[in-house]
């Protein structure tokens, strides 16, 4: 890589490395895990930046990185037998979470989403992006964010019933 | 759930303050970066010298030695113009029958590893196998039983000099099966000659060293005749005809020429001496190829004190079987004796120098005139790449002879010592590579764990 690229290309890690720290932390759960799987997509970046920076948003192009990453670490064999989180309490549902007890209990419930139902919730309602961006980053069709949406709201609501409802009527 | 209620759900979980990134978290990943696409690089760069190396080497090599390779095949049986070299991965006829053979020998070299194979190579197409009967049978002392090829190809008949073995093997080149013929009591049994037909093989039978013929070198030089009925199974002694130094079956199959310690003798299949041959002073019956194909005219040889086997250089006379033992030509040297094409034209097998390689020639009794066949490799394949391969033992199908074509042969050896340990050298790399390849797995994924 030229030095210019090179030096693009740092500047570019560090004002967007906190970010994808963040988005990776709400993908996986756990903050150092979520430092090493933005370390692997910038390293994947860095790779490409010549081309990537010519014809693409970094940007996008990073998240969508990040976010095969976390989806590809999630599938092998150790993600499977150690869980960066606990698995929600049996009586979950019948709590009524506020304060840290209820951002525990969120986090504990995303948990036990399958990895693409979490990443397309965190994706739409924790980064705010659109169906076609989320599409994107997930490397999928619009409908298929659609559907899963649907699933993964489902899913959410069975682990954690009441919790909207009062959570919000109490705001 | 609406969209606005899971987004303000998300928004109240992220009230939290974030920990501190590591410092020089930025830098430490640019520096990681910049190694991750130097190691690539590195090993790319590797791998493609490696595939050029291996590449370059294949091409200049030649095809991979292999068992199981084929020339296209001819319309009649065919000699290759040259034997394959030594391979290691000859599949053996019980695994992979060759159909007829064209030849049988042994291949290789035995001075460290014993590497020599017992070989059958068809007749049809370039089809190379090892006779596994033949091999069950070796010695401690690395030595193979002596074997006998039928006319046709399609049987090979393992004996046993040593008197160890109370069976005769015979195998069928066809499919690969096995038949044991017993012998009783057991003997060591010299394979004189097998009959046009296919039906009868003649065979002596002496007692184990020790007793009462030592023999030369292990190899009795008397013995009785018996002739094996194949169709039966059954093997007739004759011990009338004895001592027995040489058989060889007629071309009608029903007659032999028989040389007994001083004298030779037609005899019949029965057993029956039918009359005396009379032969030059000091010359006996050629072993095993006695007879030419027009059973009028008989091959002999100088006598020696040695067991009439196979011999590697012979003073061949030609002389009237009807007659009074008058030569009808004069003698000719020619080299070990592979059987009759007509009778003006044989085939023999002379050895290259230092005893390694040799042609097979056909040789014209007539005019005198040489012309190769065929030829094995004397290059330095065997013993893993440390020693010139021998020939030995080396039989033709003689009743294949006289219509035999020449096919091109294929070459699926003569690899040159650096070749063979460029190859080791290149397996050791990739064992290297495989095994670094498999620690940085490892080490990745302990570090994902942390």
């Amino acid at each position: 890589m030229r030095a210019d690229d090179e030096r693009e290309y740092a500047e570019f890690v560090r004002g967007q490395v906190l970010a994808l720290r963040r988005t990776a932390y709400r993908l996986c759960g756990d903050w150092h895990l979520a430092e090493d799987l933005v370390q692997s997509a910038l390293v994947l970046l860095y790779r490409h930046w010549p081309r990537v920076v010519s014809a693409v948003s970094p940007h996008a192009y990073v998240r969508k990185v990040l976010v095969n990453t976390v989806l590809e670490e999630r599938r092998r064999w150790w993600s499977r037998r150690v869980r960066p989180s606990a698995e929600p309490p049996p009586d979950l549902g019948a709590a009524c979470p506020v304060g840290i007890d209820g951002r525990l209990d969120l986090r504990a419930a995303l948990a036990g989403l399958a990895p693409r139902q979490r990443a397309v919730l965190v994706l739409r309602y924790w980064e705010g992006l659109d169906v076609a961006e989320t599409a994107e980053a997930l490397g999928c069709s619009a409908g298929t964010v659609k559907s899963q949406t649907s699933d993964a709201i489902a899913a959410l609501r069975r682990l954690l019933p009441n919790y909207v409802s009062e959570r919000l009527e109490s705001r | 759930m609406t969209d606005r209620e899971l987004t303000t759900l998300f928004a109240l979980a992220d009230v939290e303050p974030e920990p501190a990134l590591p410092p020089g978290f930025a830098e430490q990943t640019v520096a990681v970066a910049r190694r991750s696409v130097r190691r690539r690089r590195a090993v790319a760069a590797f791998v493609a010298a490696a595939a050029a190396l291996v590449a370059g080497t294949v091409v200049v090599a030649g095809p991979v030695p292999g068992g199981g390779q084929h020339a296209a095949t001819t319309g009649g049986p065919s000699l290759p113009d040259r034997f394959a070299g030594y391979s290691r991965r000859t599949a053996t006829v019980a695994k992979e029958p060759p159909g007829r053979a064209v030849a049988t020998y042994t291949y290789g070299n035995h001075e460290l590893f014993r590497t020599l194979q017992p070989l059958v190579v068809g007749a049809d197409r370039d089809t190379y196998r090892r006779v596994d009967a033949i091999e069950e049978r070796r010695t401690d002392k690395g030595g193979y039983p002596k074997a006998l090829l039928s006319p046709d190809g399609t049987r090979i008949l393992v004996g046993d000099e040593r008197g160890d073995a109370t069976s005769l093997v015979l195998v069928d080149l066809t499919d690969g099966r096995r038949r044991d013929l017993p012998v009783d009591p057991p003997m060591r049994v010299r394979l004189f000659s097998w009959s046009a037909d296919g039906r009868y093989v003649a065979y002596g039978r002496a007692p184990v060293p020790g007793q009462s013929d030592p023999g030369r070198n292990g190899t009795p030089t008397t013995g009785e005749l018996v002739i094996l009925d194949l169709a039966t199974g059954i093997s007739t002694r004759h011990p009338q005809t004895t001592p027995v130094r040489s058989a060889s079956f007629a071309p009608d199959s029903r007659r032999l020429a028989v040389q007994l310690d001083r004298e030779a003798w037609i005899v019949a299949v029965d057993g029956r001496r039918q009359r005396q041959l009379v032969l030059p002073p000091g010359r006996e019956l050629l072993m095993r190829y006695a007879w030419l194909p027009d059973g009028a005219l008989i091959a002999t040889v100088p006598r020696t004190e040695d067991p009439p086997y196979q011999r590697w250089s012979n003073e061949l006379a030609v002389v009237d079987a009807a007659g009074e033992g008058r030569m009808v030509a004069p003698p000719v040297t020619v080299g070990w004796m592979l059987g009759w094409r007509s009778p003006t034209r044989l085939v023999t097998f002379e050895m290259g120098e230092d005893a390694v390689g040799g042609s097979i020639i056909e040789v014209a009794l007539d005019t005198g005139e040489r012309r190769v066949l065929s030829r094995f490799s004397d290059s330095s394949s065997c013993e893993y790449g440390t020693q010139r391969c021998q020939v030995g033992d080396l039989q033709l199908a003689t009743g294949l002879l006289a219509r035999l074509d020449i096919r091109p042969g294929i070459d699926r050896g003569d690899r040159p010592l650096w070749q063979s340990l460029a190859f080791v050298g290149l397996g050791f790399v990739g064992l290297a590579l495989a095994l670094a390849a498999l620690l940085a797995a490892g080490a990745r994924a302990v570090r994902r764990r942390r």
